[in-house]
């Protein structure tokens, strides 16, 4: 008798389970999945573009409240969204609706902001201000310590002052100047630089060739003697037709010219000098001397450094901290290149990237390590 | 009736030392899927390069396999069509792989439009998938080969987060994410919608966090041509060809990269006797990969230990299934056997009742957390249905193994190949009222940033069943 009370009892507690799972199969029914968007284009500059498109849309709203000559207020359900021509907002100002002016735009120091910014023109920022996000058709300059929680497009160029900082994406369709601890999630622009001194130059020099002295490694010859500066042979393993792999880490003594992909199963550290001509991998972390030159992607799983005064032309990516030193420059050839670090993103100063950076924690301009 | 007791004692031995084998292997996936469930809850940060998509362009190859597919190739080749990659480095190569329907009309229609899709027609009887891909392959331009089924429907940037991986010379094959569109047409289809969601959300994104050995799944994946040659090429015997080329990769020293937000439409059976014939096949297959590769897995000296030892539980993920009948029976035969059994059963009884609490639970936690994941908790609740789920798949899988095993002891190979049927009545892209297909084709320029280049209109129609 209790065997068949005990049965009973676990047939009905068995399909409780049963029964949401009912349900949930009820409203489930009939109805094909919509999770993927196939529509979905990745855009670099999706933030800002979709805010330019919902404002268009927003401005031809009817005007709420009394008429005013100097602005017009467009309620938008409980949102509130504020028209103007030119605007300057002084010290500790702040505002709590969404802006769109039709000139240029500036504010003093602490001021707050709490929803998006459009601005058509130029666009001043004061130091310390904080702001959601922001639109512009011109220039935009972050004071020195701004913040802005989401994103940042402009149509021209923007600066972001010492310590200004954005906390997801920076794109512009001119240029992004980072100055000393200026940080920001990703950077997009045709041109990326950093801070540098005055008489620094930013001119972009082209890459220089290989010198005399650098080793060479191709898969249709046999390797050049001068590998054993560095190499253990037994270690190189053929990766495909057009690659190698080395087991274990690689340290060279002397500069390195790579004609062919070569994949680290450890850490690749590379004198002043090297030449890379196609992909590299090191499953640890990679340090390359200054004066590098690399034309293929640069991968790490670790950390990457690379040299000053360096160029790159592909993709460069770090599983934790990457560094690029100063006077380093990344070259559309033609296309952009991109450089991501799954931890930190390090810029020293002078450097001139075509393209992205980005990084999962952030990208941050940062002085060079003064010497030892 | 000392004999009788002699045979009793032995047949409750050879139940306890079952027990105990299958209750050990079983315990071992727990701590695995159980590992893999806690790992994607757990805040740590996944790889994804996602970031570097759109940003260096390989030139392309897309292979479209396709036999007696009309009701679904004009979808698949609009949705590559719409893909916003560079045309001048993309090539569509629409297999026709001896259909009897209306696909080649199809395929010569959309070629007759676009150059970026060629024809490959393969005479005579069907060839299976992996024969069809090995005979178009030179026409292959690509460095980079992409393989879609054709009754899935790729997004619009897929394939420049399919391809985005290849920056690292040491990615041999990359796979994205399947997700059934069909979820709402049967109670199977809504419940394999939840298996594919536990399988690519869970198992496949922490097998590449902490293993970085993803498995390529043949279908919205893709491999590197030089990889492909390094590792043999397509194996036209290869019941799984998919299972057969990831084993050959990771043996080479090769990666598979694995790219979660790589998503793409597919249809799932919605009908037993299909997903039988599915599961059959993935199988035998999956069991002949194990009889094949096993040594080279163990010999590679590019995989670390921990390598070694999931990509052999990978293989033999199948033999679990028989393993759970084997623990059922032998525990019957326990409970049956007698009392003075049961002080030396007691410990494998504790085993066993560990396992079933803990082991069993390991498949459902992680079908939970990738429906947790991916926002689905409604379609959580659909959780205590999949025991029908897992009770018939347990049988086919055991029968399938029977018929893998009978085959290869016969001398046999592991079976021909079979098309899943498909569900799908009609086209899901309609063309516009000016008879044009498509819609607005952007393309990236140096700049990073988007143009139109073409201006159609698309119509995408996601309707309810019966409209």
């Amino acid at each position: 008798m209790s065997f068949m009370l005990f049965g009973a009892a676990v047939l009905v507690f068995f399909l409780l389970h049963l029964w949401p799972a009912r349900r949930a199969w009820r409203r489930l029914r009939g109805h094909d999945a919509k999770e993927v968007d196939l529509s979905y284009v990745r855009l670099e500059d999706f933030f800002g573009r979709s805010f330019r498109g919902k404002l268009v849309r927003w401005r031809q709203l009817p005007p709420s409240g009394e008429p005013n000559p100097h602005y017009r207020m467009i309620w938008k359900g409980d949102e509130a969204l504020l028209v103007a021509g030119t605007a300057h907002f002084p010290e500790a100002a702040s505002m709590e609706d969404i802006l769109a002016l039709d000139g240029d735009f500036s504010c003093g120091a602490r001021c707050t902001f709490t929803r998006e910014l459009y601005v058509q023109r130029h666009c001043q920022i004061g130091k310390r201000t904080r702001l959601q996000s922001i639109a512009t058709g011109g220039d935009l300059t972050l004071g020195p310590d701004s913040v802005v929680v989401r994103w940042v497009d402009a149509t021209g160029d923007v600066e972001l002052r010492p310590g200004a900082r954005v906390l997801s994406r920076v794109t512009s369709e001119q240029a992004i100047r980072l100055n000393l601890d200026a940080r920001a999630l990703s950077l997009c622009a045709p041109e990326i630089s950093s801070h540098r001194r005055s008489d620094e130059s930013v001119e972009i020099w082209a890459p220089l060739r290989p010198g005399v002295g650098v080793t060479l490694l191709r898969p249709d010859v046999q390797a050049d003697p001068r590998l054993d500066a560095g190499f253990e042979r037994s270690n190189l393993i053929p990766l495909g037709e057009d690659g190698w792999m080395y087991l274990g880490d690689l340290s060279l003594s002397l500069p390195l010219r790579l004609q062919a992909k070569l994949v680290v199963r450890g850490s690749l550290t590379c004198p002043a000098g090297s030449y890379f001509e196609d992909d590299i991998k090191a499953t640890g972390s990679i340090h390359l001397g200054a004066r590098s030159i690399v034309r293929g992607n640069l991968v790490a799983d670790r950390d990457l450094h690379l040299g000053e005064r360096s160029f790159f032309s592909g993709t460069l990516t770090a599983g934790r901290n990457l560094r690029l030193g100063h006077t380093i420059r990344g070259i559309a050839d033609p296309e952009p290149v991109v450089v991501y670090a799954g931890h930190i993103l390090r810029v020293e100063s002078n450097v001139v990237v075509q393209g992205k950076l980005a990084a999962r924690e952030y990208v941050v301009a940062v002085d060079q390590p003064s010497a030892a | 009736m000392g004999k009788a007791a002699r045979m009793a004692g032995i047949v409750v031995a050879a139940a306890l030392a079952v027990l105990t084998i299958t209750s050990a292997v079983l315990l071992v996936y727990a701590l695995r899927h159980t590992s893999f469930a806690l790992w994607r809850l757990s805040a740590a940060p996944q790889s994804d390069p996602s970031e570097l998509a759109g940003f260096r362009l390989p030139h392309l190859t897309v292979f479209v396999p396709m036999h007696n597919e009309e009701a679904v190739a004009e979808d698949i080749l609009h949705a590559l069509l719409e893909c916003d990659y560079d045309w001048d480095r993309l090539q569509i190569l629409a297999i026709n792989d001896a259909s009897s329907d209306g696909t080649q009309a199809i395929i010569d229609s959309f070629r007759s439009d676009f150059d970026v899709i060629q024809s490959v027609t393969l005479a005579g009887e069907p060839h299976g998938k992996a024969a069809a891909l090995l005979q178009a392959q030179p026409y292959a331009s690509g460095d980079i080969y992409l393989v879609f089924d054709a009754d899935y429907l790729p997004g619009r940037s897929l394939l420049k987060m399919l391809v985005a991986p290849f920056a690292d010379p040491h990615v041999g094959a990359v796979m994205g994410r399947v997700v059934p569109h069909n979820t709402g047409g049967s109670i199977l289809a809504s419940l394999l919608s939840l298996e594919r969601a536990s399988g690519y959300q869970t198992v496949q994104q922490s097998r590449q966090d902490l293993f970085g050995l993803a498995q390529f799944g043949g279908t919205v994946g893709g491999v590197r041509a030089s990889a492909l040659a390094a590792a043999g090429g397509w194996k036209a015997d290869a019941l799984t060809e998919d299972t057969d080329l990831t084993c050959r990769l990771l043996i080479g020293g090769w990666r598979i990269a694995y790219v979660n937000r790589a998503e793409c439409y597919e249809e799932v059976p919605e009908r037993w006797p299909a997903r039988e014939r599915q599961l059959e096949r993935w199988v035998m297959g999956h069991t002949d990969c194990l009889h094949r590769y096993w040594r080279g897995v163990l010999s590679s000296p590019f995989l670390t230990r921990f390598q070694k030892a999931d990509a052999l539980l990978m293989l033999g993920a199948y033999w679990t299934a028989p393993a759970i009948v084997c623990a059922w029976l032998s525990t019957l035969v326990l409970f049956f056997g007698g009392q003075e059994t049961l002080i030396a059963a007691a410990p494998i009884a504790a085993l066993l009742t560990g396992f079933q609490l803990f082991a069993n639970q390991a498949t459902f936690l992680e079908l939970g957390t990738a429906a947790l994941l991916d926002g689905s908790r409604n379609r959580a609740l659909l959780l205590p249905l999949t025991l029908l789920n897992f009770f018939a798949s347990t049988g086919a899988i055991c029968r399938a193994l029977v018929r893998f095993y009978v085959r290869r002891w016969q001398g046999a190979g592991p079976g021909g190949w079979n098309k899943t049927e498909r569900s799908r009545p009609a086209p899901l892209f309609q063309t516009g009222a000016d008879g044009g297909r498509g819609g607005e084709l952007l393309v990236r320029e140096a700049r990073g940033l988007y143009r139109p280049v073409r201006d159609k209109r698309l119509w995408v129609m996601g309707r309810r069943r019966g409209e």
